[in-house]
C-alpha cells in the first residue's frame, strides 16, 4: 500500500504527512542529547556502507548458479589456452623501408617496432615490404602448445555450447515469472485506479516495477550473453582453432589477441547473470542518498548564515566580508530564479545572459576560481625553491628525478637530447623516454606500496567503526 | 659573496614576477617552436579513439561515447584543451558522443566549447552529440548507469527534454546501459578516475581514457601499467601531443611554450638557490 | 554487476581475522610497539608553540565529507583539542561539508567538556566554510592571515588546495603538521609543510596519539595484512615467471587461476 502511486488530493495529503514527519523528525532530532548524536550519524552514515558492501559480497541468484559455473570453466579454459599462446615466441618480421635521407634515397630493413621511432628521426618513411611474423615453435616446446591450446579451445567451446543450452532452458522459466508478476501488477493498478501517467511500461506493455524490471533485465541478459557473447565467441575460437590446425600459416600473434578479447566477452557475460536480490536497489540506495545530500547542502547554508549573520550584528573585526557573503548567496540565487523567468519576456534573454553568464558565472565566479587554482602555480615556484635544497644524499637524488621529470615533461627538454637517435638502445637516453621510465617504473613502486598501506588502514579503521571497536578522542568510549 | 648569499632567500615577489612573464610571454609571442613528441600513452589513447564504432556503425554494434566533465573553473586551462583534443578528435570520425558533468560549473564550461567546435565542424546536436544534465552524485550514478543509462541520467542540458526522446536524440537509440559506451574520457583533476574503473570498466569492459591534471599524472602511470586505462593524456602536455597527433595546432601547442619557460625558471631558481644556500653555509662557517 | 570471488572471502577474511585476533590480543594485556612517528610527536610542540605566542590554531579536514578519512581526521582532532584545553589554546575547525560540521563540532564540544572546561569551547570557532574546493581554501587562507595562527594542522583528504592552504601557513610562519591518505598531495606537504605524515602512518595516528590496546592491536594486524598482501605479491610474480620458462601444469594452473581471481 505505501508503494502505491498516488494522485489528487491523496497525493496532496501524502505529501502533507511527509512534511509534517519530516518536521518532527528534525525537531526530534534537535532535542536528542549530544551524547547520542554521533552514534546516529554514524550508525545511519554506515547503513549504507553495509547495503553497498552487501550487495558486493553476496554472490548472484541461485537460479542463474549453473551458467555462472559453465562459463566460468569456460574462461578458465580460454584462459589456459590464451597462456600457451603468449608462452610461444614470435618472431616479427622485418619492413623493408625507404626515406630520403640528404638528398638521397636510403632502403634499410628494420624491426616492426622501430617504423614509428624513424618517422620520428626522418620524417615520412615508405614500407616497401614487410615480411610475415613466424612463430619459433621450437622453443618452449611450442608445437606441444599449440595442440594443447587447440585441445583446451575445443573443451571451452563445448563449455559455451552447454551454457548457452542452459540459458534457453532457463530463459521460459523467467519469462513465465515475468508474466506471473505482470498480472499482479496489473491487478494492483486496476485495484488502485491508476492511470497510464502514473505507470511506466515497457516494450512489451508490462508494468515495471522493481519486480518485473528485475526479471525483464534478467531476460535481457540472458538473451544478450547467449546471442552477443556466447554465440561469437564460438563461431570465433572455432575459427582460430582451425587456423592453428596449420602451423605453418597459423598468425598466432593475432590469434593470441582474439582468445584474450573473448575471455574478456566471457567473463563479461558472467559478470551480468551475477546479479542478486540486492542490486535491482542500487537505484533506490542512490536516490535516497542523492536526497539526504541536499538536505546537507542546506544545513551547511544555514551554519554559514547564522555565522555570518553574528559577525555582522556584533560588528566583529572583517564584518564587511560577512556582509559580501549574503549580497553574494542572494545576488546568485535571485537572478538564478530571475533567469527563467527573464528568458519568456521579449529582451529578456539578452538581459538575464549579461546578468548571469556575463558578470556573476563568467565575470565574477570563474575567474575567482581560475585565480585561487593559478595561485598554485606560483607557489609552486616558492615552495621549490625553498624545499629542494641539497642538505642530504637523499635530498640531491630526488632533485635529479625532479630536474628530469620536469625536462622531459616540456619541448624545450625533448629539444635538449633531440639529437640522440629514437632507434635502438641509444633512444632509451632520450630526455623523454628516461621520464617515462622514471614515472612508470620507481614512481610506480613507490605508489603501489604506498597505496596498499592506506587500503589496509582504511580497511581496518572501517572494521573497528563496524564492529564498535574504535577508541580515541572521537570515539571516547565504545559505541 | 653578498650578493651569491643573497640568493639563498630571493623575495618570492620577484620569483612570481618573473613566473608571470615567462607564462605570459610564450601565450602572446609564440617563440617556443619545438615539435611536440607523441608520448607512448597519447599515442594509445589515440590509437583507442581510432578503433570507435562511428554513428554509421551497424545497429548491433552502436554504441557511444562518454567524456565525463569533471573539472571547473580552476582547472579549465589544463582540463579543457584534453576534451577539446577529444572532440575534434571524436567529430572528426564521427564517433558519436555525450558530455556527462559532474562540476556544476564545468557543465558550461563544457557544453559551450563542445557547442564552439560542433558549429565549426557543421556537427548537429542530438546526432552527433549530446550534453547530459549534471549529475550531483557521482558514485551512485555511476552504479545506476550500469544498469540504465537513460533513466539515471534523465534529461539533456540544452532542451531539458528526457533522453528516451529518441525522435528528438537519435543519438540515444539502443543506448540502455553503461556497456553501451564505446568508451570512456575522464576529463578530472581529482582522483575519480577508480570509480570509473570499479563500476563501468571492469564490469562492462568499457575501454577508458584518462585525462587529469599534471598533479595527478603519477597515480594514472599504475591504472595504466595495469590496463585498467587505455591511454592517459597527462596533463597540458598530454593535450598538446595530442593536438600533434591530430596535425592540429591549438591552445595546448601555443602553451607547451609557456610550460616549457615556466619549467626552466623552476630549475634556474632551484640552482641559484643552492649556490646561495652552499655560500651561505660557507660564511656562516668561515665566521 | 561485479561480484565477490573466492579470492576476495579469503583476503578479507584473512585480513579481518589478523586485525581481530590481534586487537583481542593487545587486549589481553601484551605490549606492543610501535615506531617514532616526527610528526605526530610534535604536535604537542606545535601547540605549546601557539600557547606562547598567544595565537590561535587551525586543524583543516580539507574536504573530506563524512567517512573513514574524516573519523579519523577526527579523532587526532579531538586529540589536539585535549591538549590544547589543558592550556587555554585557541583552535579553529573549518570544514567544507555541513554533515562533517555537525560532527567535528560535537567532538571539539566533547573534547573540552572532557578536560572539564566546557566554557572554553567557542562555536563560531568550528565553521563550514564552502563545499567547493577553492572556496574553502579561500576561506582557510584568509582565516590563517587574519588570525595569524601559530600552528596550523591538515589532516582529511586534500587536492589541488593542499599547497594554497600549506603556503600561506609558511608565509604567516606557522608550524604546520599534515597527514593525508592522497598520495598526490604529499609531495606538495612535504615541500610546505614542518612534518607530514605519509601513507598509513595516518591511519595509525590515533593509535600512536592514545596508546590504546585496541587500537595498537589493529595497527599490528594491518601489518600482518599487508605481508599477507606482499605473499601474494610474490607468488605472482614467481609464478608467472616460472610460467614463461616451464609447461608444469601445476605452475599454469595456480598463474591463471590467480590472475581470473584478480581481474574478478
Amino acid at each position: 500500500m505505501f508503494f502505491v502511486p498516488l494522485r489528487g488530493y491523496s497525493l496532496g495529503l501524502a505529501i502533507g504527512a511527509c512534511v509534517v514527519l519530516g518536521v518532527l523528525l528534525l525537531f526530534l532530532l534537535t532535542q536528542v542529547p549530544h551524547r547520542y548524536r554521533k552514534p546516529i550519524i554514524i550508525g545511519v552514515t554506515f547503513l549504507f556502507g553495509w547495503f553497498y558492501f552487501l550487495e558486493f559480497m553476496i554472490p548472484g541468484d541461485r537460479a542463474t548458479a549453473p551458467v555462472r559455473g559453465i562459463l566460468r570453466s569456460a574462461e578458465h579454459k580460454l584462459r589456459l589456452a590464451q597462456t600457451d599462446l603468449e608462452a610461444i615466441t614470435v618472431i616479427k618480421g622485418q619492413l623493408t623501408v625507404q626515406y630520403v635521407e640528404g638528398g638521397r634515397t636510403v632502403k634499410r630493413l628494420i624491426p616492426k617496432d622501430e617504423l614509428k621511432n624513424l618517422e620520428l628521426d626522418k620524417g615520412e618513411v615508405k614500407v616497401v615490404h614487410e615480411d610475415k611474423d613466424r612463430p619459433r615453435l621450437g622453443e618452449h616446446d611450442g608445437v606441444r602448445r599449440v595442440m594443447r591450446a587447440r585441445e583446451i579451445m575445443a573443451a571451452a567451446v563445448a563449455d559455451l555450447r552447454r551454457a548457452k543450452s542452459e540459458i534457453e532452458r532457463l530463459r521460459p522459466q523467467v519469462q513465465r515469472q515475468l508474466d506471473q508478476e505482470s498480472k499482479k501488477a496489473e491487478a494492483e493498478a486496476k485495484r488502485y485506479k491508476l492511470t497510464k501517467e502514473m505507470l511506466a511500461r515497457d516494450e512489451q506493455g508490462n508494468i515495471l516495477n522493481q519486480r518485473t524490471k528485475a526479471l525483464r533485465k534478467r531476460i535481457d541478459d540472458l538473451k544478450d550473453a547467449a546471442q552477443k557473447k556466447i554465440d561469437p565467441t564460438i563461431a570465433t575460437i572455432e575459427s582460430a582453432r582451425s587456423e592453428l590446425g596449420n602451423l605453418s600459416t597459423a598468425d598466432v600473434e593475432s590469434i593470441r589477441s582474439v582468445a584474450a578479447a573473448k575471455v574478456e566477452d566471457v567473463s563479461l557475460a558472467r559478470s551480468t547473470l551475477s546479479d542478486n536480490f540486492l542490486t535491482p536497489y542500487k537505484e533506490t540506495a542512490s536516490n535516497i542518498n542523492a536526497v539526504i545530500g541536499s538536505f546537507a547542502i542546506g544545513l551547511g547554508v544555514f551554519g554559514l548564515m547564522s555565522l555570518h549573520g553574528k559577525t555582522i550584528r556584533r560588528r566583529r573585526r572583517g564584518w564587511i566580508n560577512s556582509l559580501a557573503f549574503y549580497v553574494a548567496l542572494f545576488a546568485m540565487a535571485l537572478v538564478g530564479f530571475l533567469q527563467k523567468y527573464l528568458q519568456q519576456k521579449s529582451g529578456g534573454q539578452i538581459l538575464s545572459d549579461a546578468l548571469y553568464s556575463g558578470i556573476l558565472f563568467n565575470g565574477a565566479y570563474i575567474s575567482l576560481q581560475a585565480t585561487m587554482f593559478s595561485l598554485v602555480a606560483f607557489y609552486i615556484v616558492s615552495a621549490a625553491y625553498r624545499a629542494f635544497r641539497v642538505k642530504s644524499r637523499e635530498a640531491v637524488l630526488m632533485m635529479g628525478a625532479a630536474l628530469l621529470v620536469m625536462l622531459g615533461l616540456v619541448p624545450i627538454g625533448q629539444w635538449m637530447t633531440s639529437g640522440i637517435t629514437h632507434v635502438g638502445w641509444l633512444g632509451s637516453f632520450r630526455l623523454e623516454r628516461v621520464q617515462d621510465w622514471i614515472m612508470t617504473v620507481p614512481n610506480m613502486a613507490a605508489q603501489r606500496g604506498m597505496a596498499f598501506g592506506i587500503g589496509v588502514g582504511g580497511l581496518a579503521m572501517a572494521l573497528r567503526i563496524w564492529l564498535s571497536l574504535e577508541r580515541g578522542a572521537y570515539f571516547d568510549k565504545q559505541l | 659573496m653578498g650578493f651569491l648569499t643573497y640568493l639563498d632567500r630571493i623575495d618570492r615577489r620577484i620569483m612570481y614576477l618573473l613566473l608571470a612573464v615567462v607564462v605570459i610571454v610564450p601565450l602572446i609571442f609564440p617563440i617556443i617552436r619545438q615539435k611536440t613528441e607523441i608520448t607512448p600513452e597519447v599515442m594509445k589513447a589515440y590509437e583507442a579513439v581510432e578503433k570507435l564504432p562511428t554513428k554509421d556503425a551497424p545497429r548491433k554494434d552502436y554504441k557511444i561515447a562518454v567524456i565525463s566533465v569533471f573539472f571547473g573553473p580552476g582547472t579549465m586551462a589544463e582540463n579543457r584543451p584534453q576534451m577539446e583534443a577529444l572532440v575534434r578528435h571524436f567529430f572528426r570520425r564521427g564517433v558519436p558522443f555525450g558530455i556527462l558533468p559532474f562540476d556544476q560549473a564545468g557543465t558550461t564550461l563544457a557544453y559551450n566549447k563542445v557547442d564552439q567546435i560542433a558549429k565549426e565542424m557543421n556537427k548537429e546536436y542530438g546526432k552527433d552529440w549530446i550534453a547530459f544534465s549534471w549529475q550531483p552524485i557521482f558514485d551512485q550514478t555511476l552504479q545506476a548507469m550500469a544498469t540504465n543509462v537513460p533513466r539515471t541520467l534523465g534529461r539533456d542540458k540544452r532542451y531539458n527534454a528526457p533522453l528516451t526522446d529518441t525522435k528528438r536524440f537519435p543519438i540515444m537509440e539502443g543506448i540502455k546501459t553503461a556497456g553501451d559506451f564505446s568508451m570512456v574520457v575522464e576529463v578530472t583533476p581529482s582522483g575519480t578516475v577508480p570509480a570509473w574503473i570499479s563500476y563501468i570498466g571492469q564490469t562492462k569492459k568499457v575501454p577508458i581514457v584518462y585525462c587529469p591534471t599534471g598533479v595527478m599524472v603519477p597515480e594514472g602511470y599504475n591504472f595504466l601499467d595495469a590496463h585498467q586505462i587505455v591511454g592517459m593524456l597527462p596533463g597540458l602536455m598530454g593535450a598538446a601531443r595530442y593536438e600533434a597527433a591530430l596535425g592540429e595546432k591549438g591552445f595546448a601547442t601555443r602553451a607547451a611554450g609557456s610550460l616549457s619557460t615556466s619549467h626552466v625558471l623552476i630549475i634556474v631558481l632551484i640552482i641559484l638557490g643552492n649556490i646561495g644556500y652552499f655560500m651561505s653555509l660557507r660564511q656562516r662557517s668561515s665566521s | 554487476m561485479q561480484h565477490a570471488n573466492w579470492l576476495v572471502y579469503l583476503l578479507e577474511g584473512a585480513m579481518v581475522f589478523l586485525v581481530l585476533y590481534k586487537i583481542l590480543s593487545a587486549r589481553a594485556g601484551r605490549q606492543l610497539f610501535i615506531r617514532r612517528i616526527p610528526g605526530l610527536s610534535a604536535i604537542d610542540e606545535a601547540v605549546g608553540r601557539s600557547t606562547e605566542m598567544g595565537r590561535p590554531m587551525l586543524f583543516s579536514t580539507g574536504l573530506s565529507g563524512i567517512g573513514i578519512v574524516a573519523l579519523q581526521a577526527l579523532s587526532i582532532l579531538g586529540h589536539i583539542i585535549k591538549t590544547a584545553a589543558r592550556y587555554r589554546a585557541r583552535i579553529i575547525v573549518p570544514t567544507a561539508e555541513p554533515v562533517l560540521y555537525t560532527v567535528a563540532e560535537e567532538t571539539a564540544r566533547d573534547a573540552y567538556e572532557s578536560e572539564g572546561v566546557p566554557e572554553a569551547f567557542n562555536r563560531d570557532d568550528v565553521r563550514f566554510l564552502s563545499g567547493d574546493q577553492f572556496a574553502y581554501a579561500s576561506g582557510v587562507v584568509g582565516i590563517l592571515n587574519r588570525e595569524k595562527v601559530a600552528s596550523a594542522f591538515y589532516f582529511g583528504d586534500f587536492f589541488a588546495e593542499s599547497l594554497i592552504l600549506a603556503e600561506n601557513g609558511q608565509q604567516v610562519g606557522a608550524i604546520q603538521v599534515a597527514g593525508t591518505p592522497q598520495i598526490m598531495q604529499i609531495p606538495f606537504f612535504i615541500a610546505a609543510c614542518d612534518y607530514t605524515i605519509i601513507g598509513d602512518e595516518y591511519y595509525a595516528a590515533s593509535a600512536y596519539l592514545s596508546r590504546e590496546p585496541t587500537l595498537l592491536g589493529s595497527l599490528v594486524g594491518q601489518d600482518y595484512s599487508k605481508a599477507i598482501i606482499l605473499a601474494l605479491i610474490v607468488i605472482g610474480v614467481i609464478s608467472m615467471t616460472m610460467l614463461a620458462l616451464t609447461t608444469l601444469p601445476f605452475i599454469e594452473r595456480v598463474a591463471v587461476s590467480l590472475s581470473e581471481a584478480l581481474k574478478g
